[in-house]
């Protein structure tokens, strides 16, 4: 049984690790042939949007015991990431060409490749060192971008777009635009805390 | 027969204690500790069994049907009974009038009044078709629960404590006004028509049987609110346990589905968390006093069912006891309700 639990959970963090490496190949040769900005929504957009509600499966993995995640944590950032995407830069077309979706698009792809690659690699035994730093590193830079210019620029720009559509989104977007960068410092300051402890110890065992 | 009655630190509350008859049943004790002591009406009485010190278990309730002498042990016509005063009491009646008033009262003074102006909204306040019926459908539901309240329900408990009064208006008052602010707002938009007659459609069809679901609940039930706990059967209660709980917060969706407020949501995620507390608590009740064998489900009775014994089993292979579907009820998970927020135009 534990087998199959941990080829199953290889197979879901290979195959997101997959499509998150393909939608920024997508995005990465779009803005490659344009030279612009505006066109990460249209190369990856499905395919964000579907790899992160299927993620939701992360959440199921932590309810039923499967991984040592718990529930709350993972469906705060799964709620908050879905909503993000599915209610705000899906639902408003005007503002799914603005500079901010890419470079909120490339901070999440780099940051999934790394961390799906790293849990794959757990299921098959042991991680290389590298990846384990990356993993631990470069959510030093990929988190804040992700989140201010991009997260949060985008929620500012789309906020007419929401006042327009639904008055009572447009409060409660409003609210989230507040309280972001409060749950943002303190999951931040988390992964840093997690960084110490796996980073500190070189030949100490590694948990996922 | 001579009963001694103490409070929880010990103190006699009765100098001397009662003197009763034989044939004397718990509600008489109660009445002769009501004449005693002026203040402590029955119903604010909760009278245990003495516990030997350091006992872990919970202390036996003394059930006001049966006779005193039932609770002595063997030869003595003496017994000593622990006094709990639970405060001031409100029956079950009152406490639901005014908590249904409120959200019945305030939401209409949204839909009718110029409050928006208050609010720095001034001028004309166009309202949408959708609008209108939302607020028949609410005050609908809430006069349907006070007739329900007076005419229908049958309570087991006859009184609630009275601070609870001012804990349950304040939930539903407050959140009626949230709902009713901003589904009247000058600024709404309304969704789709076809979505709004699903919506009111589907939540009336689900207010007609939760309305059933309380005459089956009912029927489980003596005029005299003699029932005790039994096992609802028939109709929605052979799948899950609290199908009154399921209609009820499937009625909701249906409302949410038609208006479409995040405040709306706020409130079907609280309410269908608390109901669900409340389901688990009766489901477990139920599961101790009989060892019928029942799940609990809210939305993929046969899906979810398999995918909590395969996880139960891989689990208890593991060793560990984590994550929340370990336990015999499952857990509902609302991908209808985030589902038709997305599905909005």
């Amino acid at each position: 049984m534990h087998q199959l639990a941990n080829l199953y959970l290889l197979a879901y963090n290979s195959l997101q690790a997959l499509g998150w490496a393909v939608s920024l190949s997508r995005i990465l040769s779009s803005f490659l042939d344009t030279r612009s900005f505006n066109g990460a929504y249209a190369s990856a957009g499905d395919l964000v949007c579907l790899l992160q509600t299927v993620s939701f499966l992360e959440v199921v993995h932590g309810a039923i015991g499967l991984v040592p995640s718990g529930v709350l944590l993972p469906l705060m950032q799964w709620g908050g990431r879905t909503h993000f995407l599915l209610a705000i830069v899906r639902r408003i077309v005007e503002v799914q060409e603005l500079p901010s979706v890419f470079i909120t698009f490339i901070a999440w792809s780099i940051s999934e490749v790394i961390r799906y690659s790293h849990y794959a690699l757990h299921c098959m035994g042991s991680c290389p060192s590298c990846i384990t730093y990356l993993r631990y590193t470069a959510f030093i830079l990929l988190y804040p971008v992700g989140v201010a210019p991009g997260e949060m620029w985008l929620m500012y720009q789309a906020l007419p777009f929401i006042k327009r559509k639904n008055i009572s989104h447009y409060y409660f977007v409003w609210v989230v635009l507040l309280c972001y960068p409060f749950l943002w410092l303190k999951l931040y300051l988390h992964l840093f805390k997690q960084r110490r402890s796996k980073l500190g110890k070189h030949d100490g065992k590694k948990r996922r | 027969m001579k009963v001694t009655v103490v409070t929880r630190s010990g103190r006699e509350l009765i100098k001397g204690g009662l003197e009763l008859d034989e044939s004397a049943t718990v509600v008489d004790l109660q009445e002769a500790i009501h004449r005693r002591t002026k203040k402590y009406y029955p119903s604010r009485q909760r009278l245990t069994l003495p516990l030997q010190p350091g006992s872990k278990e919970r202390p036996v309730a003394l059930n006001y049907k049966k006779s005193v002498k039932d609770y002595c042990d063997g030869n003595s016509s003496n017994l000593t009974v622990v006094f709990k005063d639970l405060g001031p009491q409100i029956s079950y009646r009152t406490l639901f009038f005014w908590e249904y008033l409120g959200p019945l009262l305030i939401y209409p003074i949204f839909y009718f009044f110029p409050v928006y102006q208050y609010f720095g909204y001034k001028g004309e306040r166009l309202i949408h078709p959708v609008q209108t019926y939302a607020l028949y459908y609410w005050c609908f539901h809430y006069f349907k629960r006070i007739m329900e309240t007076f005419f229908v329900h049958r309570f087991s408990h006859a009184t609630s404590p009275l601070s609870n009064v001012f804990r349950n208006c304040a939930y539903y008052w407050t959140f009626g006004s949230y709902i009713a602010y901003y589904v009247n707002h000058p600024l709404y938009t309304p969704v789709s028509d076809l979505q709004m007659k699903i919506g009111f459609g589907f939540g009336l069809v689900c207010q007609v049987t939760n309305f059933y679901c309380h005459i089956l609940l009912r029927n489980l039930r003596s005029p005299d609110g003699n029932g005790g706990y039994q096992i609802p059967h028939g109709f929605l209660f052979n799948i899950v346990t609290c199908a009154n709980y399921t209609t009820e917060i499937y009625q909701w969706v249906g409302f949410n589905i038609a208006t479409q407020t995040v405040a709306g949501y706020v409130f079907l995620v609280v309410a269908a968390a608390i109901m669900t507390n409340w389901a688990l608590a009766k489901h477990r009740r139920l599961r101790k006093v009989t060892c019928f064998s029942l799940f609990l489900n809210k939305l993929f009775p046969i899906l979810l069912h398999t995918l909590k014994e395969a996880c139960a089993s891989y689990t208890i292979n593991r060793g560990s006891n984590s994550g929340f579907l370990s336990d015999s009820s499952l857990y509902q998970i609302h991908f209808l309700g985030c589902f038709s927020f997305y599905v909005s135009s």
